[in-house]
């Protein structure tokens, strides 16, 4: 008996005390989880993808509103309190929007870091597609950490050094922290990154970066940077190339299309978004949500810039773009029906206006090469419509005749897109006056705060409140 | 006492083994019998009725005896376990019948009585740990929406803030304190053995409550429930003990005969307290003069009537048109709610067998109009002793909890009728409907829904249906096998299953701003099977009568999993319980994921919840010397999925003493009949998260995500797969007395715990990319001092008797460390509470206010180094108050007389704080909610001294920054000390020749003492999360008060 009992608590004690540890393995079959997310070359293919599609989400017409409202074309927004703060200048930790879009910029750096830690671990990739996959990322990361510093940061030149404050540089992957690096430590980091990209990205690409996108991506940063021979020489490689001709349309309707294609790319653009309607893929709808003009708009442009375009501008009676604009003078509001008229289109976040306008601006700013500018300008007018010989330059123009005229249809021709801005702070670190909105160019607040998570570890240096009005 | 209590015992083990010999016997001239009862007259079945000379008898299941006895006098003594014995002395006369009823006192004390713990039974007197006990008396005195929150103010050290009164809503409980920041803080629940689903957060946070978990069980069926309070106790449940264990037992059949009890209860309830909200007229003005100050001439824009660029001609007919409207919201939203209960349970066993069948139907209306909560279950719990040496004990529970849902706090319903429902907005207008001809064809109620969100017509016209149906079976068994009596061989298991269905429709009214459908259906199901299966060997030695000892081993595994799916409907004619055939389609086109789904399923999706699993192995041993030296010590290892492989398994010991000092020969007292010393260490673990956590995980293209026609795959969490236990270690020292022959029982205990390892989930700086992950970084102390006391008063055969039972609490609580992170790092929710260093958990991180300026009207804080200013600085926010309280209380007295009874149950809770986030609109700046009467003591004029500062439309002038109006400083924050009268209980017992009846009413929440200023200062908001359930316990956002209820009652036992 007490054999029995005995032998019957061994065994109940070892099947108790000794549960399978198999029964703890539950790798829940519907994750994926890291180690079977990349394994092949599709699955990084499939990374970089994600890359661009994170991107096509931020810049759907919420980057370009922030850019927007922090420069002198919009009205204060009607009730949206987080957007009237910007607007105001004075964004604090929590205002959810911005602290929103500062961390979905960092997004596309992160997936850029995988794919890049991936190399170590994925086999069989040949070099080539490595390289070309580097480029691209490299392209994505450089792209969304300039549009970050541009954001989060005094431009480039506020400081002799630019040794001031910038935004963290995570260029590895994983989930360390990092202080924020200066602005020279961020355009050093950037410019490497567009390196990579001029070096090993490809002509054509389909939607994708391409070498083109990567050199005028560089451009844009160089003229901020007053290094306007280099702006200028290669926007000229990007115009130069062949690939990219000026729109031609005719009826308002086309120029309410310029550059917002949907089911194409515009011959204009250089680097852009896609959307699908067929599959409901929306990636411009913020841009109607903003500014679409139907009974109240929480996005109006300011009215002294219809001022601006019919007393100040050139050529504006003639001008097809004076399309986007309606002037609703009862209401004391100018709206802006570019972006609204469409339920689709693809987002063109480099085109080649940027270009012809730089590469003439960086002339008229070296004193050379006039005549081209010139041409770069009339060519932007005579698309425009306008055709009287009185709107354009002629061929006796001064340097400054034709920076002037630069600046002019650069605001034009990127009014909504989010990119005049950088244009007036660039100006002020060239020693302009430069006022927007009556405050200075460089007063606290035109960087925006950050996201109240940066100061969830000790030791991150806030921006400065601002309030500047 | 004791040695003559053990002598006794003896002598009655002796006297009833000769009770059959005694039978045989035919000497009988005379007839002893009576009625054993407590001291409330109810019968005690079983107790022990023994005359001196040997013979006894046991009583029946009403108390009742009989005993056949020849002529003498005789001294009888009467016991039962728990109570005094007594001795009686009667006198038997040949062929006459002499009746002797008597009443037995409860003993304080209760050395003998058998206390559940973890995996088994003991002896209190034995019981090293801290473990409280609460009968079913005390569950069902008090009518809540779930049993949980019956605990409030029964045990000491036991925390209970009941939720809301919205039907069916749950408790947060803290045992000793909070030692959690992002698992789950909430105690383990056991039921017979078996650890239940128990997620706050299944159905996530919709119309502003979470689904209880534990809505569903009938406290009916419980007979009793011990809470495991220190290392001792819940050790033996390791890694999930260390927020206490509740270990619930429910009702069990009888030795012989069958008992009957029923009861059935109806009442009714309304909200304890009602908002201040103002009237048009009040609220016109209010809004009028913050215009003035703002510089606004003519009359003020109002919210749906008309805008700020209006003209003041348009301005001034719509303040006009304003003031014919006065609504009051809550009036309209709130009624008086019908609450109806049914129970009846029988209680049957014979010699082999015993058996407890119940069966509830509890249908518990809310003051809030279309909330209802309708519970339906059925029990039956079995035991069967085949063989000797063999039990087998089997429970089986189904219920059904119906949930009449309605919207409430931010979602709208009440919530609404406290903000955006303004009082000149009306619930409906008529309009005037012609024919053709122009006469009047219809005059119909428009609703104006095109102007705002008006929260009355959801209520009206089943233009709502939303209800939530959960299933929850239970069927647990344990097989008992004892070959010998030192050895106990248990193998266990069972199955807890909740299915919740929930359909949320919105009919034509509701859906008319939809452009893609004329009602919507948001439909779900979700199944969630918990199973445990494990088992246990006790081998107990006594090496003489001096010591012995037992060791108990065991193991035990759990598997816990939730599947379902999920469907957004349109264009039916209602939910699914009114139209099956859309579930049939629904469940088709799941499950045959390659036909076309019709246009009018939109989609369906599948619930994806990672299972987790446990295993465990265990070990108990205790060691008793003399009957007065006790020691046990227990160990548990425990392995769960949830935490990397590094660190999958985790030890959890203890290690306790206990010393009855009366035992002790030297020991001499007159005033102290019983002294019990006893301390514990030990290190518990909560692993109370989800199962994801330490994964790194991807989305790839299963997920449905394309860019330009490819196929995407990216990061989506890092995961940590150094993820560990979050332990807790506790030391306890306490002192159990029993006063004046154990009339009177003390409990004074000392307790120290320090959770380190802490779970936190971790908002990750935006530059990561990341948005967060699980670590273990936090430290967490709670020290405390806990006293319990039951007293008779006033007792032993008088016919008036008074019985004071009281328990205390002091609690400190601190956030040691969060390893680095800062007070952003941790949040609850959107409660503005924070995880501060050197601070309670949840702490509330505000700017601190100092007073409204008597020149300017505006409000003057305090910056961060203490000087006052008028900038309003979110950098100078700081810790101002928590929501955990520093002391809390429960006292009953229950006096009787004859066979009435009167008891009452005081709870208090002083030290904590309400943060009051809702006051910011109510209160604060002149928003588009209506605003409460507070308000009127505000500063107008110079010299003003004022609550509140000049009133504004314009957030700038208090200095908040633009566009952020949400003003988070200590103004709104309150002391939500109180003292409720949460019981008052009077009854009336009739005895009858076989059961009783007692006929009772009660009332509920009848008044508290409070200088909270708001609704109620016992709240509990819904969550995000757990760690929002955390941290934000004391936050208060648009939250439905509490329950005043009053119940008639009777129940009968046959």
């Amino acid at each position: 008996m007490n054999l029995r009992i005995h032998t019957l608590l061994a065994v109940l004690i070892s099947s108790l005390v000794f549960p399978s540890c198999t029964w703890l393995d539950t790798a829940p079959e519907d994750l994926v989880l890291a180690d079977d997310a990349l394994e092949t070359e599709e699955d990084l293919q499939a990374l970089l993808v994600s890359c661009y599609d994170v991107l096509a989400n931020i810049y759907d017409g919420d980057v370009q509103l922030i850019n927007e409202l922090r420069g002198d074309h919009t009205a204060e927004p009607r009730s949206n309190g987080e957007l009237q703060a910007i607007h105001a200048r004075e964004t604090i930790r929590w205002n959810s929007y911005v602290g929103g879009m500062n961390r979905e910029f960092f997004f596309p750096v992160l997936r850029v870091n995988a794919l890049f830690d991936a190399f170590n671990f994925v086999p069989g990739i040949a070099a080539e597609t490595q390289n070309r996959m580097r480029a691209e990322g490299s392209f994505i990361r450089a792209f969304c950490l300039w549009g970050a510093v541009k954001i989060w940061a005094q431009p480039y030149g506020f400081t002799a050094d630019n040794s001031h404050l910038g935004i963290p540089l995570p260029i590895e992957f994983g989930d360390n922290t990092y202080p924020r690096a200066t602005v020279a430590e961020a355009y050093a980091q950037i410019e490497s990154d567009l390196a990579v990209a001029i070096e090993f990205l490809p002509e054509e690409n389909g939607v994708f970066a391409t070498k083109d996108a990567a050199k005028a991506l560089l451009a844009q940063i160089k003229f901020l940077q007053l290094d306007f021979e280099s702006a200028a020489a290669l926007a000229t490689d990007v115009i130069a190339s062949g690939r990219y001709a000026l729109e031609a349309p005719s009826t308002p309707e086309e120029f309410l299309r310029l550059r917002l294609p949907i089911g194409n790319t515009s011959t204009e653009t250089i680097f852009g978004t896609f959307s699908n309607p067929d599959i409901s893929d929306n990636r411009a709808d913020k841009f109607s949500d903003w500014w679409r003009p139907t009974t109240n708009p929480e996005i109006t442009l300011d009215p002294a810039l219809y001022q601006w375009y019919t007393q100040i501008a050139t050529g504006s009676s003639e001008d097809g773009r004076m399309a986007w604009l309606e002037n609703r003078p009862a209401e004391g509001q100018l709206w802006l029906k570019r972006f609204s008229e469409h339920d689709y289109f693809n987002v063109p976040l480099i085109h080649l206006t940027q270009m012809m306008l730089i590469r003439a601006e960086a002339y008229g700013e070296l004193g050379s090469n006039l005549a081209t500018a010139i041409d770069d300008i009339n060519a932007i007018r005579t698309r425009a419509g306008i055709v009287s010989d009185v709107y354009l330059l002629d061929a006796t123009a001064t340097a400054e005749d034709v920076i002037e005229a630069a600046r002019m249809e650069y605001r034009k021709e990127t009014l909504g897109m989010g990119l005049w801005v950088e244009q007036l702070q660039r100006r002020g670190t060239m020693g302009e006056d430069i006022t927007i909105r009556n405050a200075p160019w460089d007063c606290d607040g035109m960087a925006l705060q950050f996201s109240a998570s940066e100061g969830n570890v000790e030791g991150f240096t806030f921006n400065p409140v601002g309030g500047c009005n | 006492m004791h040695a003559t209590m053990n002598a006794t015992m003896k002598q009655l083990s002796l006297t009833l083994a000769l009770m059959s010999l005694w039978s045989l016997h035919v000497l009988a001239q005379g007839t002893l019998n009576g009625r054993v009862t407590d001291e409330n007259g109810n019968g005690l079945p079983s107790a022990t009725v023994v005359v001196d000379g040997g013979k006894g008898a046991f009583t029946d299941l009403d108390g009742n005896y009989s005993l056949t006895l020849a002529p003498a006098t005789y001294k009888v003594t009467y016991s039962f376990i728990g109570f005094f014995s007594k001795t009686e002395t009667v006198q038997i006369q040949n062929g006459q019948t002499a009746t002797l009823n008597v009443r037995l006192d409860e003993d304080a004390v209760m050395l003998n009585e058998s206390v559940v713990i973890g995996y088994g039974v003991q002896r209190k007197k034995e019981v090293t740990g801290a473990i409280s006990t609460i009968d079913s008396k005390e569950i069902t005195a008090v009518r809540t929406p779930s049993f949980e929150a019956a605990l409030q103010g029964q045990a000491a050290g036991v925390q209970v803030t009941q939720g809301s009164g919205m039907a069916g809503s749950g408790s947060i409980i803290r045992v000793r304190g909070l030692s959690s920041i992002s698992a789950g803080g909430d105690p383990l629940y056991v039921i017979d053995g078996i650890p239940i689903t128990q997620d706050y957060f299944l159905g996530g946070n919709q119309g502003a409550m979470n689904r209880n978990p534990l809505a569903s069980l009938n406290p009916n069926d419980i007979a009793d429930i011990q809470i495991l309070k220190d290392a001792a106790a819940t050790g033996i449940y390791g890694s999930r003990g260390a927020n206490g264990v509740i270990l619930i037992t429910t009702k069990r059949g009888t030795r012989q005969g069958v008992q009957v009890s029923y009861s059935s209860s109806l009442g009714y309830g309304e909200p304890s307290a009602r908002p201040t909200m103002m009237t048009t007229e009040e609220y016109l003005t209010i809004r009028q003069e913050a215009w003035e100050n703002d510089g606004g001439t003519g009359y003020v824009w109002l919210p749906y009537l008309s805008t700020a660029s209006d003209s003041p001609e348009a301005r001034r007919l719509a303040y006009e048109n304003a003031l014919k409207t006065n609504t009051d919201w809550f009036d309209l939203m709130t009624r008086r709610a019908q609450k109806t209960q049914q129970n009846i349970s029988f209680r049957s066993g014979g010699k082999w067998w015993s058996m407890y069948n119940g069966i509830s139907y509890d249908k518990n209306e809310s003051y809030a109009v279309g909330n209802a909560y309708t519970r339906t279950t059925l029990r039956t719990n079995l035991t069967l002793k085949p063989l000797e040496g063999l039990q087998l004990d089997v429970q089986a529970n189904t219920s059904q909890g119906v949930n009449q849902r309605v919207d409430g706090g931010w979602s709208g319903g009440i919530g609404a009728a406290m903000s955006t429902a303004l009082p000149y907005m009306a619930p409906y207008v008529l309009d005037t409907l012609y024919d053709d001809e122009g006469n009047i064809d219809e005059v119909v109620r428009d609703y104006e829904l095109d102007r705002w969100g008006n929260p009355y017509v959801s209520l009206v016209n089943q233009n709502r249906l939303w209800r939530e149906t959960e299933t929850r079976n239970f069927l647990t068994g344990q097989l008992t096998y004892t070959p010998t009596t030192r050895i106990d061989v248990i193998l266990s298991g069972g199955l807890d299953q909740s299915i919740v269905v929930e359909d949320n429709w919105r009919g034509e009214v509701l859906n008319q701003f939809d452009n893609n459908a004329d009602t919507r259906l948001n439909w779900s199901e979700r199944t969630s099977p918990n199973f445990n299966f494990g088992g246990n060997v006790t081998y107990r030695i006594q090496d003489s009568d001096t010591s012995s000892m037992s060791l108990m081993v065991g193991g035990e595994a759990q598997k816990f999993a939730s599947s379902g799916y999920w469907a957004s409907i349109r264009n039916v004619e209602g939910p699914t319980y009114m139209v099956p055939e859309v579930r049939d389609s629904i469940d088709l086109y799941y499950q045959n994921s390659e036909l076309t789904r019709p246009e009018w399923i939109e989609g369906i999706n599948p619930w994806i919840d990672i299972p987790t699993t446990f295993a465990s192995t265990f070990a108990r041993f205790n060691y008793s010397l003399r009957d007065k030296y006790f020691l046990q010590a227990t160990a548990r290892v425990d392995g769960s999925s949830k935490f990397g492989r590094n660190y999958r398994f985790g030890f959890f010991p203890s290690v306790s003493l206990g010393w009855v000092v009366s035992d002790e020969e030297w020991f001499s007292s007159s005033a102290i009949s019983f002294l019990k010393v006893r301390s514990s260490w030990g290190r518990t673990g909560n692993s109370n998260i989800g199962g994801d956590a330490q994964y790194e995980r991807y989305a790839d293209q299963t997920m449905g995500s394309t860019y330009a026609g490819d196929t995407i795959i990216y990061p989506l969490s890092p995961g940590n797969p150094n993820l560990r236990w979050e332990t807790v270690q506790t030391v306890d020292a306490s002192v159990e007395m029993g006063l004046f022959q154990d009339r009177v029982s003390v409990e004074l205990g000392l307790y120290n715990k320090m959770a380190s390892d802490v779970l936190m989930n971790s908002e990750l700086p935006a530059h990561t990319g990341w948005a967060g992950r699980f670590i273990n970084a936090g430290e967490v102390l709670n020290r405390g001092v806990e006293f319990s006391i039951t007293s008779n008063n006033l007792s032993a055969g008088r016919d008036f008797q008074w019985k004071t039972t009281g328990n205390y609490n002091y609690n400190y609580n601190e956030l040691v460390s969060t390893g680095g992170y800062t007070a952003d790092a941790i949040s609850g929710g959107t409660n503005d509470s924070r995880a501060v260093p050197g601070a309670p958990l949840t702490t509330y991180y505000l700017v601190p206010f100092s007073h409204v300026d008597a020149e300017t009207g505006l409000p003057v804080y305090i910056d961060i180094n203490g000087n006052e200013t008028f900038d309003y600085n979110l950098e100078d926010r700081r810790a101002v108050g928590d929501g955990l309280p520093d002391h809390i209380a429960g006292l009953t007295n229950e006096l009787r007389y004859k066979n009435w009874s009167l008891s009452a149950l005081f709870t208090a809770s002083i030290g904590a704080k309400i943060w009051d986030s809702s006051a910011k609109r109510q209160l604060g700046v002149v928003t588009d909610w209506n605003m409460r009467t507070e308000l009127f003591d505000r500063w107008r004029q110079p010299g003003d001294e004022a609550m509140f500062p000049r009133l504004t439309l314009d957030e700038t002038t208090y200095g908040l920054p633009n566009g952020f109006p949400w003003w988070n400083t200590s103004l709104f924050m309150y002391d939500a000390s109180y003292v409720r009268l949460r019981n008052l209980n009077l009854a009336y017992n009739i005895p009858m020749e076989s059961g009783d009846i007692t006929l009772r009413v009660s009332g509920n929440n009848l008044f508290a003492l409070t200088n909270f200023m708001g609704l109620d200062p016992e709240l509990v908001r819904d969550f995000e999360n757990a760690q929002d359930r955390n941290f934000s316990g004391g936050a208060n956002y648009l939250t439905a008060p509490q329950e005043r209820s009053v119940i008639f009652s009777i129940n009968a036992t046959f």
